[in-house]
């Protein structure tokens, strides 16, 4: 699912080659953690957070039977 | 659309790099000749050609749909008979996918195929200057929902006027709450408005009072 989220990010913002993503665990959920150039952060959030929740939703959806929680955090 | 300015030692290895650089067909776009360049005299006065090449839409939806279809590429289950078709109409960009488990691509209530639309969107307005809209369609689920959308709508502003009392429907997404409220424009003597806040932004419709 890295890939995947990786495949998503790239595709939306302005700086490809600057995005980061590291996965861990925490309570059974994955965290991924996205490092992104301070500019495109704004943009992954999206307004009210509409971005960050559909890139969100898409990645449960794309794991499927698994059903495994995601939880992505954006730093700069 | 896109326009931008490329140059080269002569047109056509400008058009050829521009195609390379943006994978673009020679279909996709269409150029303007600013400046033919000059070879000059023992490279003396020698001059680049500069073109103005103007990107068609065709290339964003081509661009938007493998970008979609990478991402489904991911997914166990979904992508092995996926077929991903676009046209375009109006300015806007189209998009139908057809295949097996279409169902983990709409999502509960059309939450996915909603999600993946809005990312669509983004994408494409990432790399246009004019701004684009896409529109998402699973085989033909949104056509399904609005037959289902009107009959809720249509039932429950009959039960408002009979009972005489306000009725709360489910929250719903901006395009089917739009389909409750042209429903009801065309009854008369119910109104509805929507209230809440997203996402659970829902229609109420209420009896109209008489003046």
């Amino acid at each position: 699912m890295k890939e995947a989220l990786e495949t998503i990010v790239k595709g939306i913002v302005k700086n490809p080659d600057e995005v980061d993503i590291f996965e861990t665990e925490e309570d059974g959920n994955v965290v991924f953690e996205l490092v992104l150039n301070p500019e495109d952060v704004g943009q992954i959030i999206g307004k009210n957070g509409r971005t960050i929740k559909s890139i969100n939703i898409l990645l449960n959806s794309l794991a499927g039977a698994k059903n495994e929680k995601f939880i992505l955090k954006v730093k700069r | 659309m896109k326009e931008l300015e490329i140059t080269g030692r002569t047109i056509e290895i400008a058009l050829e790099e521009a195609e390379k650089k943006w994978g673009l067909n020679h279909n996709e776009y269409e150029y303007e000749v600013l400046d033919p360049g000059s070879k000059g005299f023992l490279k003396i006065g020698s001059r680049d050609a500069l073109l103005k090449l103007t990107m068609k839409t065709d290339y964003f939806a081509r661009k938007v749909c493998d970008y979609l279809a990478g991402i489904l590429s991911f997914s166990n289950g979904i992508s092995q008979d996926l077929k991903i078709k676009y046209k375009i109409r109006n300015g806007k960009i189209y998009i139908n996918l057809f295949g097996e488990e279409m169902g983990r691509i709409i999502g509960k209530h059309g939450k996915t195929i909603s999600a993946l639309q809005h990312i669509a969107n983004i994408y494409v307005n990432r790399i246009t200057d004019v701004k684009a809209v896409v529109l998402l369609e699973v085989g033909d689920y949104k056509n399904r929902r609005k037959e289902i959308i009107e009959k809720i709508a249509f039932q429950n502003a009959k039960k408002a006027k009979i009972q005489g009392k306000r009725i709360e429907l489910d929250p719903m997404f901006s395009f089917e709450r739009r389909i409750v409220h042209e429903t009801i424009k065309k009854m008369n003597g119910v109104r509805s408005y929507s209230k809440g806040l997203e996402p659970y932004r829902f229609v109420v419709i209420e009896p109209q009072k008489k003046r």
